[in-house]
């Protein structure tokens, strides 16, 4: 019966995510209707040749929305994935993918590279990298101590590297002038507008890599539940297993502020809602976290475009409206299950 | 399976916490360590289910040094009860009795039939059988205990470790915890288990390991070890010791 209850989560997650991607394909300042949709996609199979799509919309489907869609995708189960494991790990129900200090040296190293106005595509997913690298360097050195990483060390440093980085980056924004300004906090905003072909075509592999391989530690993280110790009597060896996953996260949170900025709420609150519907297995977590991160993102992307068109609202601010209120009520009905000390 | 120490020691800063610790557990036996806080009980328990490395000494499973086997492989032999162990999320206590396959288990590959016998073996023996889908959170101190005791056992272990099983449980709790204790040390399974109930060490061990100040003052049968001149010496306690004609029972009680 339980087998059957999860397998009903994954169909209603799968097609949620379906509707999700079809619904983002659609809205927007052009809005496409949902029969140009399919026209589109059969035609790019070979060997058939409908007529009765204006090239415009064929152009805005293929060329803009489904990218976008693919990015939303990726990074929003990229951040689910990460909050899953980032929650596990630290059996922290607060923990983000954030709490490693990714965004906040990611935001850091890309407004350094918009001040000091390095024009190339690539800069500011480089200057993210590289700020997030850094800081997330600093803060495994910062823990590490005779051989093993102590969770609570992890979390504070990451706090405090945080708030440092943030600090930087106010600087930074103080020293810029009103166009940098803008750049600098249009970009901490976060959202998809990045999307294209290329950008698919780097994180695709990359992302999806990441993302497949956290399914095998599913039950890893499930004996790490019951504590270091008790793991380590169940066969894990907790330190490799901790720096394996904890890595992965990171790499991943990583590839996705450099692409789509900070985008909160996300790895919170996907994993919790998660949770709540499936239980705490992370065997079927990591794989539900893949597919309701992405519909989720897709879906509040979505939402971000339509309220106020033609200009599009920052998707994080949309995950924060839904997000919050959602995370507050979570708080008032924690149970002890959600709380470790 | 036989577990011996051999000279084994550990520090902890300058201070041992344990010193040239010899000890020979036969098979099937269950013996107890009993000593004040701070004796060394349970840095000894660490040391035989690896869990803490010692600073000098070996442990050997058999003839087989435990620091040459792989984890998994250590896991398939010897299971361990921590004293307190904190679940994180609301697993079921199905969910967590089931993760003592772990070690059976390859990446990806789920529960086979034997791994299935295994648990309802462990949840039937543990006494926790109509648990099964309750959430951990929600049970007694005691029920709980019986999970983590269960959990070990659906490992198929042949040496158990328990740290303090009975701490903080009542009395009915105690005697059904040490009752199964007793019944799978029967089954050949070799169990060593600290606890600080001199009463409950005395009525169900084979042989006690009295430790004090990191050093094994005595080994042996209950009788024997649990004298009052022993008790005196490392406990600093005067008891009486009774030993009831009706069931042959020991019972230790301070003057």
């Amino acid at each position: 019966m339980f087998q059957e209850k999860s397998g009903i989560i994954f169909l209603i997650l799968t097609v949620l995510l379906v509707i999700s991607m079809a619904v983002g394909i659609m809205v927007g300042p052009v809005s496409i209707h949902v029969k140009q949709i399919l026209i589109v996609v059969i035609d790019q199979l070979p060997g058939l040749n409908l007529a009765g799509v204006h090239e415009n919309a064929r152009t805005i489907i293929t060329e803009l929305r489904i990218p976008r869609v693919l990015l939303g995708f990726l990074v929003g189960g990229a951040l689910a994935v990460s909050g899953t494991i980032m929650q596990g790990i630290f059996r922290n129900p607060l923990a983000t993918p954030y709490i490693l200090g990714v965004a906040s040296g990611g935001s850091a190293g890309a407004s350094l590279v918009i001040l000091l106005g390095v024009a190339t595509p690539l800069a500011h997913p480089l200057g993210a990298l590289g700020g997030a690298a850094m800081v997330v360097g600093m803060v495994y050195r910062l823990s590490w101590s005779r051989g093993t990483t102590s969770t609570y060390t992890l979390i504070l440093a990451g706090v405090a590297l945080s708030a440092l980085c943030s600090a930087i980056t106010t600087f930074l924004i103080f020293l810029a002038g009103p166009y940098e300004q803008h750049r600098i906090l249009f970009w901490i905003m976060g959202g998809l507008w990045k999307a294209s072909w290329p950008v698919i075509m780097v994180m695709f592999p990359l992302i999806g890599f990441g993302m497949a391989g956290s399914l095998f530690w599913g039950r890893d993280m499930n004996a790490l539940a019951l504590g270091e110790n008790t793991a380590f009597h169940l066969g894990i060896k907790p330190e490799q297993v901790k720096t394996l996953l904890l890595g992965l996260a990171t790499v991943i949170t990583a590839l996705s502020v450099a692409v789509a900025g900070t985008i909160g709420f996300v790895g919170l609150i996907v994993p919790h809602i998660l949770r709540l519907l499936m239980g705490p297995d992370h065997r079927k977590l990591l794989l539900a976290s893949v597919i309701g991160g992405g519909g989720f993102l897709i879906a509040m992307d979505a939402v971000a475009r339509f309220i106020m068109p033609p200009s599009e609202v920052p998707v994080g601010v949309i995950t924060a409206f839904l997000g919050a209120p959602f995370f507050l009520y979570l708080l008032r009905r924690t149970r002890t299950g959600m709380q470790i000390g | 399976m036989k577990i011996t120490t051999r000279d084994l020691t550990v520090f902890y800063g300058e201070i041992p916490a344990i010193r040239s610790v010899d000890l020979m557990i036969n098979s099937g036996e269950l013996v107890t360590l009993l000593g004040p806080n701070g004796s060394g009980k349970s840095t000894l328990l660490k040391c035989m289910g690896r869990a803490l490395t010692p600073d000098r000494g070996t442990v050997f499973l058999n003839e087989q040094n435990v620091a040459h086997l792989s984890a998994r492989k250590l896991a398939t032999i010897i299971a361990a009860v921590e004293q307190e162990v904190q679940v994180a999320f609301d697993f079921t206590v199905r969910e967590v009795v089931e993760m003592g396959r772990f070690p059976y288990l390859g990446r990806g590959e789920s529960a086979g039939t034997r791994d299935k016998q295994a648990i309802q073996y462990a949840l039937e023996t543990t006494g926790i059988a109509a648990l099964g889908s309750r959430n951990i959170h929600d049970l007694s101190g005691g029920e709980k205990q019986r999970v983590f005791l269960a959990l070990a056992l659906a490992q198929e272990p042949r040496v158990l470790l328990l740290d303090e099983p009975t701490s903080g449980l009542d009395i009915h709790y105690r005697l059904k915890i040490m009752d199964t204790v007793q019944q799978l040390s029967a089954t050949g399974i070799t169990v060593i288990t600290a606890i600080h109930d001199l009463n409950l060490a005395a009525n169900y061990s084979d042989r006690v390991v009295l430790l004090s100040g990191g050093t094994v003052v005595n080994v042996g049968g209950p009788e024997q070890v649990l004298t009052r001149e022993n008790i005196l010496k490392v406990f600093g306690v005067d008891v009486t010791i009774e030993i009831s004609r009706s069931n042959g029972k020991m019972h230790i009680s301070p003057v």
